[in-house]
């Protein structure tokens, strides 16, 4: 009988309690510069522990995004040690997904001949993933690459792929398999009662039905891609979306069409409901997965669940944060600012 | 169980003197102001007074004064600044703010110049080890040196350019930092800058006046800020000084611009009519005779007191009577609200109640008389609240622990004493008698829901609420139901037989009956027609189930007593581990065991009880009589602590 980890559920609630708010966004937003952004951090938010030995002064924008990036990480290992679950299978999730996301960064920075890899390398996983991330960040080429993965589970996933004369890779077919792989791992696992299981697949589901549409839905805006195409660089899992109702939006000849076909499904009919802008399908999506992941949370009394779920809220956050750190580097207007925040 | 009797009070008079009347007003100490305009007629075509207060901005000034200094103005006497102008005042305190602001400005350039050094000092002393002279390193030929700290992650992130041309060394490290210095061929300097600036390297800068290897430096910046510490104390001294000089003349200030500030902050609650106006508020009756006579010397001025109910817009406001025994119990009665006008003082009954509740379940002599030391202590000393409460508890807890037998957890320590009075009943000893105790705990818990219905009766019959009086579950319906019941039981189990047919009927059925039609009755009693919403079917449903709750409040709220024999119970056993524990123990350790455990006992249960004896106050009494809708009487007066933003 699987143990109930109770108090890892509790744990998460009481961390989760300490969020930011609608207001601590309003505060950063009226905020001049990163560093007053990073000052509020510190003094007004329970960031102030990992800001404390910072000086708001002189902090750059890429450490501060760093620092709160590897906060989530912290946190997820925090939570995970709290009653020593993180040796479980299911609770690697977050070490697969780094190093799926560095290995797809990898094959980016391989195709734009660019040695900047190293820049955002989350080193502080380092001793925790299945290969030396500091030496992925060393490989210039797709057959170095495959190489250096050889001995881990990723190498059979990409091993079919070969570059073209140029020597560039189908970055999103790689991505597609490694997600596929992800996901696999995640239906897969036995490590939690099956009704949990089953709300989680569906909540997964919910996930990629949402990441199919994000992706379809750039694929068809900006790249005027064939309903083949999409279909070919698509996840092939469906939740309440089915196939054909997938394939129905691929088919969309434009941007207008597609919104027009999107807003007839179900998450259509919830953003409308929400009263987000369906016409920002990415946005509105993301709201919605937020949304979903909080009502997991809440609902949920399973460990597995609350950690995924709170994890998501967490990366969130922080990208919400970044997102008015980099607004306001860059000077945008903070009604613009405010758009991209999700509460 | 009094509360204070209240009169209504409307004072009118030429708008002329609507100040001296408003001064007048806040130095009685006894009038409860009401916005006049809550009872004015429409068509008098009065106007209420809403006007910016002329006071405010000194008062800000003042208060930045305050905050600037550190100085705090108290209430004085200020007949020596009384008749300055206004603009006089605003002059003068100018004054103060300016000559202020140039001794926080020497103050701030002061501690700038501290913070620089300390900066320093503080990058120096990371960069212990190098023996070099600072000046000399900066000045090398071919190779760069760039002293700072380098994040941790940046710091990780290193052996990736092993094959780069430069050096880093560390000196030092903390939290999130490497502290150290790179060296690099001049040739490679960029680029190895770029890499440096990716990796979020923070370059510190040597200041000129660093001189010598990083002893000398960090040696001679310490006497720097020390030196530096010198010059802001002269600083803080020079602007205390000038502060002692002006605080006198300041609080005066203070004192007649606060007290024409809130007085003037009354006018908004007055109203005109033509030329006059209306003040309206609440006086206790015993002092409104001496009210009325305050103001002979104002001619305009007519004073009229009529019944505090005259009007039925404002409920008169609530100042509870109670005795220096029971008055501290007023603060569990405020928590809860305060009682209506026509309503009863339930102070009394939740001091003896209270009591009597934490007496039974905290039971130790020696234990409280501890908390009745320490509460009278916390009381005085620290003027806390819960102090005198906790001294009277455990007044209750010490005369419990008497007839338990208990001190200290030594539960055999009377019976010699008794058996020597010759008191064959005493000591009750609570781990012998568990069974009589839930039950005569479930006993007094009966009688204290009773006495609350009984209060309740009282209470609905002097407000003519009919309905909660005769019909409702807490009304004589109630009671009678409730007693019948209990009266049959206790009948039947002494071997009489008492549930007879015409006791049924009269005593149980007939109460249930008229519980169920409380509603209609209640209107017939006064005299008006009742209107069924919702047709029969759901007059009947809501009905049942709202007599259905009602009995099981009557089982579930005299079960909750069981609770007090619970506690009881609990903490003799509680000591009672203690002294198996300490019995176990070495002869030196066995008392250190007695000790620590009483103390952790004492604080636990006296917590617990504490809250316990609340709930069954608040839940099982209070619901069944109080509501706790009162206004609190609140006599305008100058308000000195209160800071204007």
């Amino acid at each position: 009988m699987q143990k109930n980890y109770n108090a890892t559920v509790a744990k998460i609630m009481a961390i989760y309690g300490k969020r930011l708010k609608p207001q601590d966004y309003t505060e950063m937003m009226n905020r001049q510069s990163v560093s007053d952004v990073a000052e509020y951090l510190k003094k007004n938010t329970y960031y102030g522990k990992l800001l404390a030995s910072i000086d708001t002064n002189t902090i750059h924008r890429g450490m501060l995004e760093n620092l709160l990036r590897r906060s989530v990480f912290e946190t997820y290992m925090r939570i995970t040690g709290f009653e020593h679950i993180s040796n479980q299978r299911f609770y690697n999730y977050k070490i697969i997904q780094t190093e799926i996301d560095e290995i797809v960064r990898c094959i980016r920075c391989i195709n734009a001949g660019s040695d900047k890899l190293i820049q955002d390398v989350p080193v502080y996983i380092n001793h925790l993933t299945s290969f030396d991330l500091l030496e992925l960040a060393k490989i210039n080429d797709f057959s170095g690459l495959l190489e250096f993965i050889r001995k881990t589970p990723y190498y059979d996933i990409l091993k079919d792929i070969s570059p073209n004369e140029d020597g560039k890779v189908d970055v999103t077919k790689c991505e597609t398999l490694l997600r596929t792989y992800y996901i696999n791992m995640f239906r897969n696992s036995a490590d939690f009662r099956s009704s949990d299981s089953k709300q989680f697949i569906s909540f997964l589901e919910t996930e990629i039905d949402l990441i199919n549409i994000i992706n379809s839905y750039r694929l068809t805006a900006y790249f005027d891609a064939s309903e083949d195409d999409i279909e070919r660089d698509m996840l092939t899992f469906h939740g309440r979306l089915t196939a054909e109702r997938h394939r129905e939006i691929y088919s969309a000849p434009n941007e207008e069409e597609f919104i027009r076909r999107f807003a007839k499904t179900y998450y259509g009919k919830q953003m409308i409901q929400n009263g987000y802008d369906i016409t920002n399908i990415e946005q509105s999506a993301r709201r919605l997965r937020h949304k979903y992941a909080r009502s997991l949370l809440r609902r949920s009394g399973a460990a597995p669940l609350s950690v995924y779920a709170f994890i998501f809220l967490r990366e969130t956050e922080v990208q919400n944060i970044i997102s008015i750190i980099e607004g306001i580097r860059y000077g945008v207007e903070s009604s613009k600012i405010a758009s991209l925040i999700i509460t | 169980m009094s509360i204070e009797k209240m009169e209504f009070v409307n004072i009118s008079g030429h708008t002329s003197d609507l100040n001296a009347t408003l001064v007048k007003l806040s130095d009685c100490g006894c009038f409860h102001i009401e916005s006049a305009s809550k009872v004015a007629k429409k068509k008098s075509g009065y106007t209420a007074l809403k006007e910016d207060n002329p006071y405010t901005p000194l008062l800000r000034k003042l208060n930045e004064i305050s905050a600037r200094s550190g100085v705090t103005f108290k209430s004085t006497d200020y007949s020596d600044v009384e008749n300055e102008s206004l603009p006089s005042l605003e002059k003068y305190l100018s004054e103060v703010s300016n000559t202020l602001d140039e001794y926080k400005t020497a103050e701030r350039q002061a501690r700038e110049q501290l913070s620089v050094h300390e900066q320093a000092m503080y990058q120096v002393d990371h960069l212990q080890g190098i023996t070099a002279d600072f000046q000399q390193i900066f000045h090398c030929e071919h190779i760069k040196i760039r002293m700072g700290r380098l994040p941790a992650d940046s710091f990780a992130k290193l052996p990736y350019y092993d094959d780069k041309p430069f050096f880093f060394f560390h000196f030092s490290q903390e939290q999130e930092y490497y502290w150290g210095m790179y060296l690099v061929p001049v040739a490679y300097l960029d680029e190895v800058e770029e890499i440096f600036d990716e990796l979020y390297f923070e370059r510190t800068h040597i200041p000129d006046f660093v001189h010598g290897d990083s002893e000398t430096a960090s040696s001679e910046l310490h006497r720097m800020v020390e030196e530096d510490k010198k010059a802001i104390d002269e600083c803080v001294k020079q602007s205390d000084e000038y502060m002692q000089l002006k605080t006198e003349r300041l609080c005066k200030i203070f004192s007649r611009l606060k007290t024409q500030h809130d007085n003037f902050d009354l006018r908004n609650k007055a109203v005109i009519v033509k030329d006059k106006f209306h003040i309206v508020g609440f006086v206790p009756r015993k002092d409104s005779e001496r009210f009325a006579g305050m103001f002979g010397d104002i001619e305009s001025i007519s004073v009229s007191i009529q019944h505090a109910d005259v009007n039925g817009k404002i409920p008169p406001p609530i100042k509870m009577k109670d005795n220096w025994f029971t008055k501290p119990f007023s603060l569990f009665v405020e928590m809860y609200g305060l009682p209506s006008y026509n309503g009863i003082n339930p102070t009394s009954f939740v001091a003896i109640t209270y009591m009597l509740l934490f007496g039974i379940m905290f039971g130790d002599f020696g234990q409280g008389v501890v908390l009745a030391v320490f509460g009278a202590l916390m009381g005085k000393l620290k003027k806390w609240s819960m102090g005198p409460i906790i001294s009277r508890v455990g007044i209750s807890g010490a005369i419990f622990g008497l007839l338990y037998g208990s001190v200290f957890g030594y539960e055999e320590l009377l019976d010699p004493i008794y058996e020597r009075l010759g008191i064959s009943f005493l000591p009750i000893k609570v781990m012998d008698n568990v069974a009589p105790i839930l039950v005569a705990t479930i006993a007094l818990g009966v009688l204290l829901i009773m006495i609350s219905i009984l209060i309740n009766i009282v209470s609905g019959i002097k407000n003519k609420d009919y309905e909660s009086a005769l019909f409702s579950n807490n009304g004589i319906a109630g009671l009678v139901f409730f007693g019948s019941i209990l009266g049959g039981l206790v009948g039947t189990l002494l071997g009489v037989k008492v549930f007879s047919i015409p006791y049924v009927l009269l005593l149980i059925i007939l109460p249930l009956i008229l519980m169920f039609m409380r509603e209609p009755l209640a209107c017939l009693v006064k005299g008006k027609k009742y209107k069924m919403e919702g047709g029969v079917g759901d007059f009947i449903a809501s009905n049942f189930f709202e007599v259905f709750e009602f009995l099981l409040s009557y089982v579930s709220n005299s079960l909750s007593f069981v609770r007090v024999g619970g506690f009881a119970i609990s903490h003799a056993s509680m000591m009672l581990v203690v002294m198996a524990l300490a019995k176990g123990m070495s002869a030196a350790a066995s008392p250190v065991m007695v000790v620590f455990g009483n103390v952790f006992v004492m604080g636990i249960e006296a917590l617990l009880v504490c809250i316990q004896a609340m709930r069954l106050e608040f839940y099982e009494l209070f619901s069944r009589f109080y509501s706790g809708d009162g206004v609190p009487f609140t006599p305008v007066k100058i308000n000195y602590d209160e800071t204007i933003e």
